[in-house]
């Protein structure tokens, strides 16, 4: 049988990594997917920011510019708790934009953290498209309740088109971010 | 509900100057640059405010279609939860609350 991670011992190659820790209206990775692999993962821990009532977002990178190509994405949502029932959103169209949490990063007066995992895949020869999950809950809290009630939200979408993408830009609707860590791994 | 133009006043004193980091260097923005993105967030607050207020105040909305659904959907309240008041209550008493409700979320 054939052992197919033989090129990198089967585990994720870290490739690039930043920690913020003062204000950063955004943090980019320019051309980080460089096409020796095809799938690639962004790993956002502990991200804070500073305004509420905003949501975190990303745009796609091309060459050093964000790509805003118009993109196809569906996701569903919901506040954790025990009455809790799952939000789906209809399919729409953004001119490239990406939302990781559904303005609740932020949005009481605890501050909430979201973390986050993102898969890409952005040279392929069918459908450069991502998908991620993320949660946020309020900062230093582990519990659930009505002040620090944890939100989670699964999105994907893919480019219409073909238009391949090199990098990825993490910023928020309004403010800066204030900390966190990002990782960008090479997978496969 | 703030204005486009005051979101802007209000973030650019709020950030005199604003950074960015790129392949883990910190770097300042340039002064176009800085305006885009305080242009760009203060859209953002902008249309933010505009969908706190369709689901604060209801009313007819054309474009929040979606989000005065939502709100109303939330605002009716759980079926089950209905069928109970009706119990309680009776039709009448809860046709009366259901108006209230839908004279609030109007159809644009």
């Amino acid at each position: 049988m054939g052992y197919y991670g033989k090129s990198n011992a089967a585990n994720p190659a870290l490739i690039a990594a930043t920690e913020v820790s003062s204000d950063t209206a955004s943090v980019t990775f320019d051309k980080v997917f460089n096409g020796e692999t095809n799938h690639y993962r962004l790993v956002i821990v502990d991200l804070t920011v500073d305004n509420a009532d905003c949501d975190v977002r990303t745009l796609r990178r091309l060459n050093g510019s964000d790509v805003t190509t118009e993109m196809d994405t569906m996701g569903i949502a919901n506040e954790l708790q025990a009455s809790g029932a799952s939000g789906n959103f209809t399919n729409a169209t953004t001119d490239g934009l990406n939302q990781f949490d559904r303005n609740e990063t932020g949005s009481d007066s605890t501050r909430h953290t979201l973390s986050a995992i993102a898969d890409y895949f952005p040279n392929v020869a069918n459908m450069p498209s991502m998908f991620h999950q993320s949660i946020s809950i309020g900062a230093g809290s582990n519990a659930l309740g009505s002040a620090d009630n944890a939100f989670w939200f699964e999105r994907s979408n893919q480019l219409i088109g073909s238009t391949a993408f090199d990098g990825i830009r993490i910023h928020t609707s309004e403010g800066n971010i204030a900390g966190g860590k990002f990782y960008i791994y090479a997978m496969v | 509900m703030a204005t486009k133009a005051e979101h802007i006043t209000q973030l650019k004193s709020d950030n005199a100057e604003l950074y960015k980091n790129v392949n883990g260097v910190r770097i300042k923005l340039s002064d176009s640059e800085y305006d885009a993105q305080i242009d760009e967030w203060a859209t953002n607050a902008a249309a933010q405010d505009a969908k706190d207020t369709v689901i604060a105040d209801g009313g007819s909305h054309a474009d929040y279609k979606a989000i005065r659904k939502n709100a109303y959907i939330s605002a009716l309240g759980d079926a089950y939860d209905q069928l109970d008041y009706i119990y309680h209550n009776g039709l009448d008493a809860w046709k009366a609350e259901i108006k209230k409700v839908k004279d609030k979320y109007t159809k644009p």
